[in-house]
């Protein structure tokens, strides 16, 4: 039972990173980032180039695929999503969509259809902890979720930047008004946020491997993490995340794998028809919760 | 605010699969290998999922392809004509592939078609070429696929589906097990397996538990240890990709040291090369034709060596299993013998050869089973028995072959 919760866990922490990269830019700009989830299976495929071609150490693989994410995020910034800026009807929902599957489409011609393997951490096998079995690849990506989920949410409230992001998000007339560099501000939150998704790309695919079609799956659930958590909620995604990958793994082992997804779309619908801004919205009117 | 973007994005969500797959080249993508025809040319389609989750298999394929018109343009073409070789790239996705199909029919019907990779595009395409009257073959093996009398002018490379759990109720029989565990997909091709499995083993007096797992999944940690609670004595994983890894990495993790038995799929590719560890290979076997390991014996025949060091020429990755290779090589020599045994290229009186092959002069041109048992009218795939089958330890794979570890 406690090994089923380690592997909920693991696959729940997978989800928390790419909804809390969802949030950075959806506080910051209010778009909500499709290729998020692309810009993390770019980041596996460097990380997987790091560590069997060049040989690189974890701590500077991590480094080079954050520098790669923060990049891609603020190219995607600048050619998908500032050219719409304030023409209305969401546009940069099909435009980050698009990036997203132009993002799938270079890493296969690129890395092929094969997955790669994450030789990182490989070395340090299983561990048994109180009482289940988990990888230290798993271990980790659990610590660092909590550690980036809470981090972030300190940020978005605790420091002057976070604030700002706030105060642009809610009211970017007078933001401007009020000295904001608005435009900085978006491509900053795009650029972390692909910093966040490439810095945790190595581990990530220590679990997952690289494989040009990851970003379509975790797209998704990601997004279903967010809709329960609450658009905008750091905490929210972190919390939402573990609920789903625990549901998912708890139903498979004891429902049959028939049930592994129908149970977290049922729990989904429930939520969104009694708590339509997501479990950890404190408000009706409130669709911002940090 | 939040419904606003919810309603679009759900929508989007869901259109994000049809753009991945529905994105069509205008083209379709042509090319391939010609030839100046002398008395005519036979024309080939082949329909190959060169993007998409299936494009490794699918570009060995094509690369066999073209070697193989190569080879028989080389040595007089199929019945004195010249081979044309025109492929198109259905993205794997059914409906592009029916689309392709349709225009080259509207264009020119094509003497033989390659029906596709995966077993969903296959059995969409059937009923076109059915109505067309044209011949196809190829290397999907989903039940439904081999159904003669629907479809009379469809043919397999692949031995049937039930023709593996056959050989592997024998060699759990030698084994002295008795409860057997099953892990497979749950997409078509995977079910088609499972239910092969489920057909098989229980009447041959094994009990059979059965966990089936979503192509999309991440973890099979919760599927094993639902299978491990049964207590089975084997674990059979049908699985593809990355897919493949995660089972074998969450039964590491588990500690779960049972003998393993995977097919073709499980080790073909980069699977077992690069996705997991030596952990992973304890207790794990491969029931394989023999043509995928240094058991071959056709090694040293005069198609052998040309089909591989054209491939080296090429500079082909060679990163498949060889009977990837082999498949469609096969599929072409053939039609081509059935074509010139019947001395037409009609569809009706090549199918009719092709049950009733009579035997060849010479050097067999033949990779994946050096002999090309006719087919017959009830059965539309490779006519072989269980001792096609051998069983390995597996290592990586090498230029198409597995390397024992044993």
């Amino acid at each position: 039972m406690v090994t089923t919760l380690w592997a909920g866990l693991s696959i729940g922490a997978v989800y928390a990173l790419v909804a809390i990269a969802y949030n950075i830019v959806f506080i910051g700009t209010r778009v909500f980032n499709f290729a998020q989830a692309y810009i993390l299976m770019v980041g596996t495929f460097i990380a997987v180039e790091a560590a069997s071609r060049f040989d690189l150490p974890l701590g500077v693989a991590i480094v080079v695929c954050a520098v790669a994410g923060a990049l891609i995020g603020a190219v995607e910034e600048f050619i998908a999503v500032r050219p719409l800026a304030r023409k209305g009807s969401h546009n940069e929902l099909v435009t980050t969509l698009g990036i997203g599957v132009i993002l799938s489409g270079i890493a296969l011609v690129l890395w092929g259809s094969e997955p790669r393997a994450m030789p990182y951490l490989k070395e340090f096998g299983v561990l048994d902890v109180l009482g289940g079995r988990v990888t230290v690849g798993e271990l980790s990506l659990i610590v660092v979720a909590i550690v980036v989920g809470v981090g972030m949410w300190l940020l978005s409230t605790r420091t002057s930047i976070g604030l700002t992001a706030l105060a642009t998000s809610e009211d970017r007339d007078a933001a401007m008004l009020r000295g904001v560099n608005v435009r900085g501000l978006a491509t900053g939150a795009f650029a972390l946020a692909g910093a966040l998704v490439g810095a945790v790309a190595p581990l990530v695919a220590t679990k997952t491997y690289a494989t040009y079609h990851l970003g379509e799956g975790l797209a998704v659930k990601a997004f279903l993490v967010l809709a329960l958590g609450g658009f905008g909620s750091m905490l929210g995604s972190l919390l939402a995340a573990g609920i789903v990958g625990i549901l998912e793994m708890f139903a498979a082992r004891y429902l049959g794998s028939d049930w592994q997804n129908i149970t977290v779309f049922v729990l989904l619908l429930i939520v969104l028809v009694v708590l339509p801004h997501g479990l950890f919205s404190r408000g009706k009117a409130q669709e911002r919760v940090v | 605010m939040v419904s606003k973007i919810l309603g679009p994005a759900v929508a989007l969500t869901t259109a994000a699969a049809l753009v991945l797959t529905g994105c069509a080249a205008d083209d379709g993508g042509t090319g391939g290998t010609g030839g100046e025809a002398s008395g005519g040319t036979y024309t080939v389609y082949a329909s190959l999922s060169l993007t998409g989750a299936l494009a490794g298999s699918s570009k060995a394929q094509q690369e066999s392809l073209e070697i193989a018109v190569d080879s028989i343009n080389a040595n007089g073409g199929i019945a004195g004509e010249q081979v044309e070789l025109i492929i198109v790239d259905d993205q794997l996705d059914p409906t592009k592939a029916v689309t392709l199909l349709q225009e080259q029919i509207d264009k020119e019907a094509p003497d033989l078609v390659i029906h596709g990779v995966s077993s969903a595009v296959t059995l969409a395409m059937l009923p076109l070429l059915t109505r067309n009257e044209i011949l196809s073959i190829g290397t999907t093996y989903a039940n439904a696929i081999n159904d003669p009398a629907t479809y009379p002018y469809a043919f397999g490379t692949n031995p049937v589906v039930a023709l593996d759990p056959q050989a592997a109720a024998e060699l759990f029989a030698d084994e002295g097990y008795t409860k057997i565990a099953y892990l497979g997909a749950n997409d078509a091709l995977g079910q088609s397996i499972a239910e092969a499995f489920a057909a098989e083993l229980p009447g041959k007096g094994f009990e059979l538990v059965q966990e089936a797992y979503a192509p999309t999944d991440l973890d099979m940690t919760a599927q094993l240890q639902r299978l491990q609670a049964g207590n089975p004595d084997a674990l059979i994983i049908q699985g593809y990709g990355s897919a493949s890894g995660y089972a074998l990495e969450s039964r590491t993790k588990l500690g779960w040291d049972i003998p393993t038995y995977g097919d073709g799929g499980l080790g073909n590719g980069n699977n077992l090369a690069l996705i997991s560890s030596e952990a992973d290979w304890n207790n794990l076997y491969l029931r394989v034709f023999p043509i995928n390991t240094a058991e071959r014996k056709v090694t040293g025949t005069t198609a052998f060596e040309y089909l591989t060091s054209e491939l080296e020429k090429r500079g082909s990755s060679f990163d498949q299993l060889m009977q990837l290779y082999t498949h469609l090589w096969d599929g072409l020599y053939v039609v081509k013998q059935a074509v010139e045994q019947a001395g037409s290229k009609d569809a009706a009186a090549v199918a009719e050869a092709l049950e009733n092959l009579e035997p060849l002069s010479g050097e067999s041109p033949y990779l994946t089973f050096p002999e090309f048992n006719s087919y017959t009218a009830e059965n539309h795939f490779r006519n072989v028995g269980t001792d096609a089958y051998i069983v390995v330890r597996p290592g990586p794979v090498v230029k198409g072959t597995i390397e024992s570890i044993e």
